[in-house]
């Protein structure tokens, strides 16, 4: 054979492998929590979801104030981030030709490149100093901010996805331009908005380092308001996996799965109201 | 009447718009006034020594400077970027030119879902799987049969290391960079693509071409790439080590700014002046970052000015 062919098919070859490597690992990793979570949570049963967490070394308990954390902060930040990104959106693409407009489009975007970490620092110092503890409302505040770039983004897009023949239909019955926007522009790119608003719950339900230095930590009580220390799933695994305890890690592993499964759950949701998704 | 009604319609919106200029305001306040009194007691010196002396007593008595962990972030990036992207540009073709449409979007699907799942999840994974792997099958290994190189002069002790940081960090930035070189990849025209098959080019010449064609996406890619992985903070603060290190040795223990920050912020307000220190640190991140990702989308742009997207 000649030298040419040879080179082809030596480079089908390693582009399959490297495509195939490169998306390996996520298997592995679905694979890995499905076993390890799922003999954690038939070993403690249905109390993993009601109980609080184990004593260092000795049982399994449950996650149930991590639990309520997570839930509770998917449902204030998301009160609080999806309709500024939702306004902040509309005023973008209506009236696209003021300063503020450019700026939201240039900023909501530029948000994404500020580590999450550094956000978590920011709520630190602007709200958990002040107040002078940690607090559930401090964390759910650091997550709006991270939701808002993605929600903001998606909305603009399904806003200017709407065809400019109905708008002129709508101004053309005497519509005001707010009746314009949510009587008729809104209904028609429904679809981006919902996906827009799930992928931005579905971003922070998972969120660590946001959560590290505003929310507290306090993992024994279910919270009763957004004044008190609170705890998400993900910060109780990132601690009990730093612990020499082996039933700490048995914890963290179901944890893994129970946010793993919450996860996907928003995932297929998104993947059915909308083919093509940019996480 | 129209008229007023649409400024009326503006200023209602204007509130919420507003909170994203308040948010960045607060962030530079936050950030330049927060870092500046460690940068008025060290100087430049705390970006270029490697010393972590904290003291409760006295500001006197405390020595910091970032060296170690701004290494750290750099090299676990070069890194995890270096390892993505020939994977990435693997998966854009194997989706764009190999696969049938069925394994593509199932592919495509993944790609999605590996974006989007929890970094802590990749964390948790990463310590208690790949980190025992990595020791095991590659670091060991290499220490016994390459041991002369400064790359492989310690022992991996306990397997976190900057090497763990860096192939972990190549796994989740993987779906950005396939993000970046596919959207640049399918805006190639058709024309362009039917004139390298037509001289009878075989896959391999035809995906030079085609590489050579997209050359500032590939650019975007790597740049985008390198942000996201320094910013990148929970699952690197898990396989790092957390060690102020500053050895070419790609087997040891390091520091990133951002496992730094994760790992002391808490105790730091114990410490005069540490907090102070953590967000000079994070000031460099955030200046990092912006040099990447500012990089990136003008090489982007230049992207889609190219066959006018």
């Amino acid at each position: 054979m000649d030298a040419r062919y040879l080179k082809e098919r030596a480079f089908l070859i390693i582009t399959v492998a490297l495509a195939v490597i490169a998306v390996f690992p996520v298997f592995h990793v679905l694979f890995t929590i499905l076993v390890r979570g799922g003999q954690t949570l038939l070993k403690a049963g249905p109390s993993f979801l009601l109980d609080v967490p184990p004593p260092p070394g000795k049982g399994l308990g449950g996650i149930a104030p991590s639990l309520a954390g997570t839930l509770m902060l998917a449902f204030y930040s998301s009160i609080a981030g999806i309709p500024l990104s939702f306004f902040a959106a509309i005023l973008a693409v209506e009236f696209p030709r003021s300063l503020i407009a450019k700026g939201v489009r240039v900023l909501s975007k530029a948000l994404l490149e500020i580590p999450s970490v550094v956000v978590g620092m920011l709520v630190y110092a602007i709200m958990v100093v002040p107040m002078g503890q940690f607090s559930i409302l401090a964390g759910a505040v650091a997550l709006a901010i991270m939701m808002i770039p993605y929600v903001t983004t998606y909305v603009e897009e399904a806003l200017e996805s709407v065809p400019f023949t109905y708008r002129e239909a709508g101004f053309s019955v005497g519509m005001l331009r707010s009746q314009v926007v949510f009587k008729v522009v809104v209904g028609i790119a429904k679809r981006g908005i919902l996906t827009g608003m799930l992928i931005g719950i579905a971003k922070v339900l998972g969120e660590t380092a946001p959560l590290l230095f505003t929310l507290g930590r306090d993992r024994y009580s279910v919270p009763t308001n957004v004044f008190e220390y609170g705890d998400s799933i993900s910060l109780l695994i990132f601690d009990y996996v730093q612990t020499p305890y082996a039933n700490m890690h048995e914890v963290a592993w179901g944890a893994a799965l129970v946010l793993t499964l919450m996860f996907l759950a928003l995932f297929t949701l998104v993947k059915r109201y909308a083919g093509e998704v940019r996480l | 009447m129209k008229a007023k009604h649409d400024k009326l319609f503006y200023l209602s919106l204007l509130p919420f718009a507003s909170v994203i200029f308040v948010i960045f305001a607060l962030l530079t306040f936050v950030l330049v006034s927060e870092s500046w009194p460690a940068v008025q007691r060290w100087g430049l010196s705390l970006f270029t020594e490697n010393v972590w002396k904290p003291s409760e007593v006295s500001v006197e008595q405390a020595r910091y400077g970032l060296l170690a962990p701004m290494y750290g972030t750099l090299l676990t990036s070069v890194l995890a970027a270096a390892i993505a992207l020939p994977l990435s540009i693997s998966t854009v073709y194997f989706i764009e030119e190999l696969a049938p449409r069925r394994v593509r979007d199932f592919f495509s699907s993944v790609i999605d879902l590996m974006a989007g799942l929890p970094t802590i999840i990749y964390g948790l994974w990463g310590l208690e799987v790949l980190v025992p792997f990595l020791r095991d099958s590659l670091m060991y290994p290499l220490r016994h049969s390459l041991p002369f190189l400064p790359l492989f002069s310690c022992d991996p002790t306990a397997g976190t290391s900057l090497l763990a940081a860096g192939v972990l960090l190549s796994i989740m930035i993987i779906p950005y960079m396939h993000g970046v070189i596919k959207e640049a990849y399918s805006s190639i025209p058709y024309t362009y693509k039917e004139a390298a098959l037509s001289l009878g080019t075989t896959r391999y010449e035809y995906f030079k071409i085609m590489l050579g064609l997209i050359r500032p996406a590939v650019l975007a890619a790597l740049l985008l790439g390198l942000g996201r992985a320094a910013s990148e903070t929970v699952a690197v603060a898990l396989v790092v080590g957390n060690a102020f290190n500053v050895s070419p040795c790609l087997f040891a223990p390091g520091y990133t700014i951002s496992s730094l920050i994760a790992n002391q912020f808490s105790e730091a307000s114990f410490y005069p002046l540490m907090e102070n220190v953590m967000f000079a640190g994070s000031l460099v991140l955030l200046v990092i970052g912006v040099l990447f990702s500012g990089l990136g989308v003008v090489m982007m742009r230049r992207v889609r000015e190219l066959y006018g997207r």
